[in-house]
C-alpha cells in the first residue's frame, strides 16, 4: 500500500481578541485539535463533519494556505508542513484542489482558456504553441465544447464552472486532489454529472481524492474511507462498508439519522432514531472532557471530564468514545 | 473558433454602450468632450484668429467687446478671445489626460502591492505615508510645489500629480485588499502563480471598474487645478494661452470689460462639466450589472 | 371534502432582460386545499421561487405576469390593489426565506423585527399596545422552540446561529399568518442535525395551528419527509403532481425518474451519470415540452405541441405525451 499522504496529531488555533478596551482577552478558535489520518494511493477519503467541525480547515492546512499550528502533514514521506509560499513548484503540481464555490473560484475576469493556461504556463507542461492545443483537451476530458475557451466563467452554468475548476486541477497531472464540497452548491442531477465523472477521472488517472463534505448520502456511493470530524477532533474513521453498516460513535449516529431518505429501505438502514438536540457548539468555547457530551444521548460521568483517545475496535475502524474500550 | 471570440466582443461592447447611452444625459457629456478634443487638436485650422494665440498685438482692435468678427470679443493686446480659448483648450487637455497618465499607473501600482501585503508591515508602510499625503490640501500643496519650480506647463503637471496621486492608492489598495483574499487568488496561489501575475494578472483586471470611473469623472477636476495654477501665475506663461491666465488676467478689468475673464471662466465650467457628464457615463456603464 | 385554499390557475411569468423577454413560468397548475402540505420541487433554474413570489406578488421590477390566476381563497391575487395585498401578506400568508441571515435586518434586535411584523399584519386588535406585542412576540419564540425567548427579545441576529436565526424566522411567519406558510428552502444553508430540527419543528406546528403549507425546495429527500403532495417543476412548468408516497413508488414522467436516479442513495448503488443537455434557454423556450430536448423518449409530438397536466390515476397528474393525448385524456 502506498502512502501518499499522512497528517499527524495537527493543529490550527486562530487567535481571537475578546474583551473591552482595557481588558483585551486572546481566545483561541480551535478549528484543528488533532487531527491523524493516513490517505494510500487510490483511496478516497471522506472528512465528513458540520459547520465548525474543523474539516475545511484541514483541508486548507494540507493544501498549504494556513500554517500548521502544531503537527505535521506528511507527502509521500516528505514533510510538507508549511505554507504554499514556502513550498517547492513540483510539490504544488503534486496537489491540488477544486474549491467549493466555482463562481468565486474562477478569475471572473479571466476567460476560461486563460484559467486553464495558468497552471500548464506556471509547470511548464507543454510548450508555448501546444498551449492551445492542451487548453481543448483538457475542455475535452470534462465534456466541455472547445469555444467555452473564449467565454467567462459568467456565461456558462454552475456546474459548468464546477467542471472548468476539475479541469484546471487535472492540468499539472497531481496526485493527489482534494475536494471541498465540490457539488454542495449544485443540483442533484448536474451533481450526479460531475460525481461520476470525478470517479472516473480518478480511475483515468490514478488520482487519490480527500473528499470535504457533510452529504453521508453521497459518499455512501463514492468513498473507500469515511472519517467523522466535531469540534476540531476526529471522531470515528472507518473503511466505508465497514462505516455504514456498523457506525460506532453517537454523533456518527445521530448524523445518519439526521439524513432525509427517500425510501422505505434506507429508512430502515438508518441506525436507530437519535434526535438531534442541541446547537453546534463554537470552536472558540469547546466544553470540557468530550466535546460533543452536550448533545450525547449516553454520556456517562467521564465523558464531562476526560477527552476520549481513539481505540481500534475491528482492524482500520477507530472511535474515539468511552462507550467503547479496546 | 475565433469567430466566437469575434461576436462575444462585439456583443459586449453592445451592452456597454447600451449602459452608458440609457441617461441621454452622459450622451451629451460624451459629444461635448469629443467637440473640446476636436478642437483643441485641430485649432489652428478651426480658430478664425489662430495667430492671435501667439504674439500679436493690435491695439486698434483692443478691448472690443462681442461681436460677428470676434464672437468673444478681444482682449487689451487685441487678440480674439475665441482663437484664444481655442488654443487653451489644449493645455487644458494636456494638463487633464496628463497628470492623469502620469499618476495612474503609478499610484495603482503602489496600491495593488499595498493591497497584496494586506495587513503586513509593508501595508502599513505604503498606507500610511499615503495617508500623510492625503491629510495635506490638495490644491495648497499643488500650489507649493509649483511655486518652487520655473512656471512652466510640465511643472504645474508635476505639481497636481504630486498632490493627486495617493487618492489612486487608497482607492485601489481599497479593492485590491479584499480582492486579494477572494478564492480565486488563493487558487492562482496554489497552483504556484508567480507574484507579478497574481497582482497584475488576477487582483488588477477586478479592481478596474472604479478606477477607470474615477478617472473619468476627475480629469475635470484636474483641469481645473491647472487652471487654478495658472490663475496665480505659476502655469503656462505668455503667450501661450491659458484658461486660467486668462481669467486672471481679466479680472483687471471687470466688469466693464467682462468679456476678457467671463468666456475663459465659462470656458473652463464647460469643460468640466463635460467631463463630469461624460465621467457619469462611464460610471454607469462599468458599475450596473444586468440590463 | 377538503376546500380549496389556493389555486394557481396557468400562470404564466416573464423577466425583462437586455436580450428579450424570459418567458419563464409556462402555464403552472398549483392546488393547495385547506390544512395541507404540498412541496414544490425543481432545480435551479425551474422558477419555483419566481411561483412563490409570484403568489405574494413580490417579484422583482423586471418580471412580467403574462398570463394566468392565482386565487386565493377565491380573489385573484393578481388584480389586487395595495390594500388588499397589505391584508394579504400580514393576515393571510406568510413567507418564509432561503437565508436567514439575509431575512433579517443586522441593525435591529430580533424583538424589534418580531414586533413590526405583528405590528404591521394588524392581527390584533387596533389598541396594539407594545406590550401585547411583546407578548405575542414572545408567544411565538416560544412555540418555535427558541430558548429564554424573554431575553432573546433583545439579540441582534449576529448573536445567533443560523439554525436560531432560522427558528425566528419561523417564529415570525406563524405569529401572524392564519392560511398559507410558504418556505422557500428553508434548511439549505443550515446543517443536517440542525435541519433537521427545524423540519420537524416546522411540520409540528403547521399540523398544530392547521394553516396549509407549501415547501418550495431542490430536494426530494427533504420533501418526502415534510409533504404529503409533491408537484414536480421543470422549466417553468409542472410535468408531475402526485402523493408523496405515490410519487416516489410509481414515477410517471421520465424526468421524474431522471431526477431520482440520481439521487445518491444511503443503501449504495452509485448514482445515474446525469441527465444529458441543459435547462433550456427561456429566451427562445421549446414550443412543445419544454424536456422533449433531453428526453430519452421523446416522440414526435413531444416537439411540436405542449402536454396538458391530466390525471392518470387517482390523484396523480402527469404532463407528458407518453401518458395522455392532447386533449387530455388518458392513453
Amino acid at each position: 500500500m502506498n502512502e501518499l499522504l499522512k497528517v499527524d496529531n495537527l493543529k490550527k488555533f486562530f487567535p481571537i481578541t475578546e474583551g473591552s478596551l482595557f481588558q483585551k482577552k486572546i481566545v483561541y478558535l480551535k478549528a484543528m485539535d488533532g487531527v491523524s489520518f493516513q490517505l494510500n494511493q487510490g483511496e478516497i477519503l471522506a472528512l465528513v463533519g458540520e459547520s465548525g467541525s474543523g474539516k475545511s480547515t484541514t483541508a486548507y492546512t494540507i493544501m498549504g494556505l494556513y500554517k500548521p499550528t502544531e503537527g505535521k502533514v506528511f507527502f509521500k514521506g516528505a514533510d510538507i508542513s508549511v505554507e504554499t509560499t514556502k513550498r517547492p513548484l513540483s510539490l504544488k503540481k503534486e496537489i491540488q484542489i477544486v474549491f467549493q464555490d466555482p463562481g468565486t473560484s474562477l478569475n471572473p475576469q479571466r476567460t476560461i482558456r486563460q484559467i486553464l493556461e495558468l497552471p500548464l504556463r506556471v509547470h511548464k507542461i507543454v510548450p508555448e504553441r501546444n498551449i492551445n492545443e492542451k487548453v481543448e483537451e483538457l475542455l475535452k476530458t470534462v465534456e466541455l465544447p472547445s469555444d467555452y475557451m473564449f467565454k467567462y466563467p459568467r456565461m456558462i452554468g454552475g456546474g459548468e464552472r464546477q467542471m472548468v475548476a476539475i479541469a484546471r486541477v487535472l492540468a499539472t497531472n497531481p496526485s493527489l486532489v482534494i475536494l471541498d464540497e465540490p457539488t454542495s452548491a449544485l443540483d442533484v442531477s448536474i451533481q450526479a454529472k460531475i460525481i461520476n465523472m470525478l470517479l472516473q477521472l480518478q480511475r483515468d488517472f490514478k488520482l487519490s481524492y480527500l473528499f470535504i463534505t457533510h452529504d453521508l448520502s453521497l459518499m455512501r456511493n463514492v468513498a473507500t474511507k469515511m472519517a467523522i470530524m466535531y469540534l476540531g477532533k476526529i471522531n470515528e474513521i472507518a473503511p466505508a462498508q465497514e462505516f455504514f453498516t456498523n457506525p460506532l460513535h453517537p454523533y456518527t449516529q445521530m448524523l445518519l439519522s439526521s439524513i432525509p431518505v427517500i425510501s422505505k429501505e434506507e429508512r430502515n438502514l438508518r441506525p436507530k432514531k437519535i434526535a438531534s438536540i442541541g446547537e453546534i457548539p463554537s470552536p472558540v468555547d469547546i466544553p470540557p472532557g468530550c466535546g460533543f457530551h452536550p448533545r450525547c444521548p449516553f454520556k456517562l460521568e467521564l465523558c464531562l471530564e476526560k477527552d476520549p483517545q481513539p481505540v481500534e475496535i475491528t482492524p482500520g475502524h477507530f472511535v474515539r468514545c468511552f462507550l467503547y474500550k479496546n | 473558433m475565433n469567430t466566437l471570440n469575434l461576436n462575444a466582443t462585439r456583443n459586449s461592447i453592445k451592452r456597454s454602450i447600451y449602459k452608458f447611452s440609457r441617461n441621454k444625459i452622459s450622451v451629451v457629456g460624451f459629444f461635448i468632450v469629443l467637440f473640446v478634443v476636436i478642437v483643441a487638436i485641430f485649432a489652428p485650422y478651426l480658430a478664425p484668429y489662430p495667430k492671435h494665440a501667439g504674439a500679436f498685438v493690435d491695439f486698434n482692435n483692443a478691448s472690443k467687446p462681442p461681436s460677428l468678427a470676434h464672437p468673444f470679443g478681444t482682449d487689451v493686446f487685441g487678440r480674439d478671445i475665441l482663437s484664444r480659448v481655442m488654443f487653451a483648450f489644449r493645455g487644458a487637455l494636456i494638463t487633464g489626460l496628463g497628470v492623469i497618465a502620469m499618476i495612474v499607473p503609478m499610484g495603482v501600482t503602489v496600491g495593488l502591492i499595498a493591497g497584496y501585503y494586506q495587513g503586513t508591515r509593508i501595508d502599513t508602510i505604503i498606507m500610511r505615508i499615503t495617508d500623510i499625503f492625503i491629510t495635506l490640501p490638495a490644491l495648497l500643496l499643488a500650489l507649493a510645489v509649483a511655486a518652487l519650480l520655473r512656471p512652466t506647463l510640465f511643472n504645474s503637471m508635476m505639481a497636481v500629480s504630486f498632490a493627486w496621486w495617493p487618492w489612486y492608492v487608497r482607492l485601489t489598495y481599497g479593492m485590491a485588499s479584499s480582492v486579494r483574499n477572494e478564492v480565486f487568488v488563493q487558487a492562482a496561489e496554489t497552483i504556484g502563480a508567480s507574484k507579478v501575475h497574481i497582482i497584475f494578472k488576477e487582483i488588477l483586471p477586478n479592481c478596474l471598474a472604479p478606477i477607470f470611473t474615477k478617472m473619468a469623472l476627475e480629469i475635470g477636476w484636474v483641469i481645473l487645478v491647472g487652471a487654478t495654477l495658472s490663475f496665480v501665475g505659476l502655469g503656462e506663461q505668455p503667450p501661450t494661452p491659458a484658461l486660467g491666465t486668462m481669467v486672471s488676467d481679466g479680472s483687471k478689468y471687470l466688469p466693464h470689460q467682462w468679456w476678457i475673464s467671463v468666456f475663459p471662466a465659462l470656458a473652463i465650467m464647460f469643460i468640466i462639466l463635460a467631463f463630469n457628464l461624460f465621467g457619469d457615463g462611464i460610471r454607469d456603464m462599468l458599475t450596473t450589472e444586468e440590463v | 371534502m377538503s376546500e380549496l385554499l389556493l389555486n394557481i390557475n396557468n400562470l404564466m411569468v416573464g423577466y425583462k432582460v437586455f436580450d428579450g423577454l424570459l418567458k419563464v413560468l409556462d402555464g403552472v397548475i398549483v392546488k393547495v386545499n385547506k390544512g395541507e402540505r404540498i412541496g414544490i420541487v425543481g432545480e435551479t433554474g425551474s422558477g419555483k421561487t419566481t411561483t412563490a413570489k409570484a403568489i405574494l406578488r413580490i417579484l422583482p421590477r423586471t418580471a412580467r405576469i403574462l398570463g394566468g390566476e392565482i386565487l386565493f381563497q377565491n380573489k385573484d391575487v393578481l388584480k389586487m390593489s395595495r390594500s388588499e395585498l397589505s391584508v394579504l401578506r400580514g393576515q393571510g400568508i406568510s413567507m418564509i426565506f432561503q437565508d436567514p441571515t439575509a431575512s433579517l435586518n443586522p441593525v435591529f434586535t430580533v424583538g424589534s423585527i418580531i414586533s413590526d411584523v405583528i405590528r404591521y399584519s394588524r392581527t390584533l386588535s387596533s389598541s396594539n399596545k407594545s406590550s401585547q406585542i411583546k407578548e405575542t412576540a414572545i408567544d411565538a419564540f416560544r412555540l418555535a422552540s427558541l430558548p429564554d425567548p424573554d431575553r432573546l427579545l433583545a439579540n441582534y441576529p449576529f448573536q445567533l446561529s443560523g439554525g436560531m436565526r432560522q427558528r425566528v424566522c419561523i417564529a415570525m411567519a406563524l405569529a401572524t399568518a392564519r392560511d398559507l406558510i410558504i418556505a422557500d428552502e428553508p434548511t439549505t444553508n443550515l446543517d443536517v442535525t440542525i435541519q433537521d430540527q427545524v423540519l420537524k419543528l416546522i411540520k409540528e406546528l403547521v399540523d398544530k395551528k392547521k394553516t396549509s403549507f407549501i415547501l418550495i425546495t431542490h430536494s426530494l429527500a427533504v420533501a418526502s419527509e415534510m409533504t404529503e403532495r409533491i408537484y414536480v417543476m421543470y422549466a417553468g412548468t409542472i410535468i408531475e403532481q402526485a402523493n408523496t408516497q405515490d410519487l416516489f413508488e410509481k414515477p410517471y414522467h421520465p424526468y421524474t425518474h431522471a431526477l431520482l436516479s440520481c439521487i445518491p442513495k444511503l443503501s449504495g448503488g452509485g448514482i445515474a451519470l446525469g441527465i444529458p443537455g441543459r435547462m433550456p434557454n427561456y429566451l427562445n423556450p421549446p414550443l412543445g415540452c419544454r424536456f422533449s430536448p433531453r428526453c430519452p423518449q421523446a416522440l414526435p409530438v413531444c416537439e411540436k405541441e405542449k402536454p396538458p397536466l391530466t390525471e392518470i390515476e387517482p390523484g396523480h397528474e402527469v404532463a407528458c405525451f407518453l401518458f395522455t393525448t392532447k386533449q387530455g385524456v388518458q392513453q
